[in-house]
């Protein structure tokens, strides 16, 4: 019976010493509050009690005495490289390498360590301005903040995030068959063409049918469709030709699709814009000029910083100008950068850049998209810009 | 520079039989990690409009080139400036033609043996022909089976016009009386940016996916070159002596080399400004010399190589 009893003690007392805090956790505890750091979701490392898995007690050269910069601690554990690999875009924090923007390191209520007290809070913290809130008719995921359903919080090989082509993502939830039943007697396939007409977040129109119309497309599929076959940008040019006229006859025009170079951009059913582009500039940009946007986001000094949108700068239709901008190197700039225009280093047609014999404007030192110099400058302003010109210095 | 004559030669006498080797095992290590080693490139000069009086213009996004190398000329569209420059086979500036100020941004160009200039004119969406003996210009629009035609790059080969449309992506074959002849394209393809002509069929360059499609002069596909190496905005295509692709990438300013099996060369050029930068390049093609051309739209000019 004394032994028995010897080794229940024994059990209780290492139950007890794995239950309880390590060392480390309770010398912590002394100063930092122990409720702070027990949820739902614990992080593992604080569970165990391990808090120098991640702190140095002492001193240490990052913020919250963290021993490595927060994406370098991260990952040395949870390896998401994989998620990365073949991506086409990679979310911004993610790039950045900022974890904790999305993830709180110690515990959560939701799983992944979520840092949200209700569904998709963590989402709509960045995400907010460009999503309205409430819609008349939400779908159902967007409703209950599963914004995971469809997008990857990583990385993704598809735009805008998703989880796979909009083919195969609307089908996980919408059978084919019901897809075919609503939309019986249109003139082509729809499948994989869900966006051209559905917001998939919400509408304030039944069948979450975004809100502004392309009128022929409202009044009949006939108007454009005929039969099965593809509708040629030609057919858009029946009726949009002078609007765009001067821009398809410029040196540089946008026309990019064998078939139809509109419907690249422009929806030519329904759109949540006036202009019935399929989505934000960025969206609708970044599939072609991935290089593009790739160096502003890479770039340590990216361009512009704002909320500017690709059509302030770029004639997006056709241009004389190089990388159809709207004006010359000089005019576009100062359309923002007032004071630039009226007190700058030599511009204009009656001075030449000695290294090519050019007009010299502002794109002759500043790369518009960004660069790792300080104020976009092509090359280092302390020396090695300026003496490509000004030798003798 | 002759390295055999001077001061530095008869000192360099004194080196040690060691101390040579050395050096030379140095220079041609050097040599052999240089990137111009690579590619043995070297620029030869630039095609530039001179600024000799105060009106003078340079050019001002230059778009196309043709060689004639029966006059041994170069001519260069310099399209924001509406006029034609020509320059000798070693790179002086002739004179410049804008047609009594009537060219409206022309793109690209041919000249025909009995002084025809064929013209793509972007600014009329016209092919124009320009008689230089009569001093006549008669722009005419294209069309294929009823549809407008926007006319980007222009070749002749045998007795037809090669015009690549804009539009449809595709290369539309014209008689010299612009009769409709045939059509070139790729199922399901984006279209081509660029093309080059050649005895053993056309080559073009597809739109930013950077495939080349080498089709016979029946139009079967023959090959397709899937380059190894991805480049930025492939835009221009130029099929070497030796049968390599040369692709240019418009944002990265470079020259990317390729097999026909698509395996990566070499590379050369950058963006940039200087002699041997590139900025948004146009064009790129082999004269009847050997060396290779590429119009640096954005730098104005058009740099000459030559190995």
């Amino acid at each position: 019976m004394r032994r028995f009893t010897g080794f229940l003690v024994a059990f209780v007392c290492v139950l007890l010493l794995a239950a309880a805090p390590s060392g480390a956790a309770v010398v912590c505890y002394k100063c930092h509050d122990r409720a702070n750091f027990s949820a739902a979701v614990v992080h593992r490392p604080v569970a165990r009690g391990d808090c120098t898995v991640c702190h140095s007690p002492h001193v240490a050269r990052n913020s919250g005495l963290l021993q490595q910069e927060v994406s370098s601690l991260c990952l040395g554990c949870h390896d998401i490289g994989k998620e990365q690999e073949g991506a086409v875009v990679v979310h911004k924090p993610v790039r950045a390498g900022n974890c904790l923007a999305c993830h709180d390191p110690h515990v959560s209520r939701v799983r992944g360590l979520i840092r949200e007290d209700r569904p998709g809070q963590a989402c709509f913290r960045c995400h907010e301005a460009e999503l309205a809130k409430k819609y008349k008719y939400p779908h159902p995921p967007y409703a209950k903040g599963k914004c995971v359903a469809c997008h990857a919080p990583h990385a993704s090989g598809q735009f805008l995030l998703l989880r796979a082509g909009t083919a195969a993502l609307c089908r996980k939830c919408h059978s084919g068959g019901a897809i075919k039943a609503a939309h019986a007697g249109f003139p082509v396939k729809v499948e994989g063409a869900c966006l051209s007409c559905h917001n998939p977040h919400g509408s304030d129109s039944k069948k979450l049918i975004k809100a502004v119309l392309h009128p022929p497309y409202e009044e009949s599929c006939d108007n454009c469709h005929e039969g099965d076959g593809a509708v040629t940008t030609d057919k858009c040019l029946e009726c949009h030709q002078e609007d765009i006229e001067n821009d398809l006859y410029a040196s540089h025009n946008h026309l990019v699709d064998p078939v139809n170079s509109c419907v690249r951009c422009h929806s030519p059913h329904a759109s949540d814009r006036d202009d019935l582009l399929r989505g934000r500039e960025e969206r609708v940009c970044r599939p072609c000029h991935l290089d593009t946007f790739a160096r502003k986001d890479g770039a340590l000094h990216p361009h512009p910083r704002d909320k500017a949108t690709c059509k302030d700068c770029h004639a997006v239709h056709g241009s004389n100008q190089i990388a159809l901008l709207k004006k010359d190197g000089v005019s576009v700039c100062t359309s923002c950068h007032e004071t630039q225009g009226k007190f700058t280093h030599p511009v204009g047609d009656k001075v030449h850049d000695p290294r090519t014999g050019q007009p010299v404007t502002c794109v002759s030192c500043h790369y518009p998209h960004g660069t790792d110099f300080e104020f976009n400058l092509k090359l280092s302003g302390a020396k090695d810009l300026c003496v490509q010109c000004h030798r003798s210095y | 520079m002759n390295w055999h004559k001077g001061k530095e030669s008869r000192r360099g006498r004194g080196v040690s039989g060691l101390g040579l080797a050395a050096s030379l095992f140095l220079l041609g290590l050097a040599v052999a990690v240089s990137p111009a080693a690579a590619t043995s490139w070297q620029w030869q000069f630039s095609l530039k409009a001179p600024i000799l009086k105060k009106d003078s213009k340079p050019m001002l996004m230059p778009a196309g080139l043709f060689v004639d190398p029966a006059r041994k000329r170069y001519y260069v569209a310099d399209t924001e400036n509406n006029r034609l420059l020509s320059f000798t086979d070693k790179g002086e500036f002739l004179t410049f033609f804008d047609a009594g100020k009537r060219l409206q941004a022309p793109y690209d160009m041919i000249r025909e043996a009995g002084g025809v200039l064929w013209v793509v004119e972007k600014g009329r969406n016209s092919l124009t022909r320009i008689d230089l003996k009569s001093r006549k210009l008669e722009s005419k629009s294209l069309t294929w089976d009823g549809v407008d035609v926007i006319p980007h790059r222009l070749a002749e080969y045998g007795d037809a016009f090669y015009i690549l449309d804009k539009k449809s992506g595709r290369i539309l074959v014209y008689t010299k009386k612009l009769a409709q002849k045939n059509a070139y394209g790729v199922k399901g393809f984006r279209g081509f940016v660029d093309f080059k002509v050649r005895k053993d069929g056309i080559w073009g360059l597809e739109r930013l996916t950077g495939t080349v499609f080498h089709l016979g002069h029946d139009g079967r596909v023959m090959r397709t070159i899937k380059p190894a190496r991805s480049m930025s905005f492939p835009y221009a295509l130029e099929i070497g002596p030796a049968g390599l692709v040369y692709l240019v990438d418009r944002h990265a300013g470079t020259v990317n080399v390729f097999d026909q099996s698509g395996a990566f060369k070499y590379r050369f050029l950058g963006a940039g400004h200087v002699r041997g930068r590139l900025s948004y390049p146009e064009e790129i093609m082999f004269d009847p010399w050997g060396r290779l051309c590429v119009v640096d739209s954005g730098n104005g000019r058009v740099e000459v190589f030559g190995r």
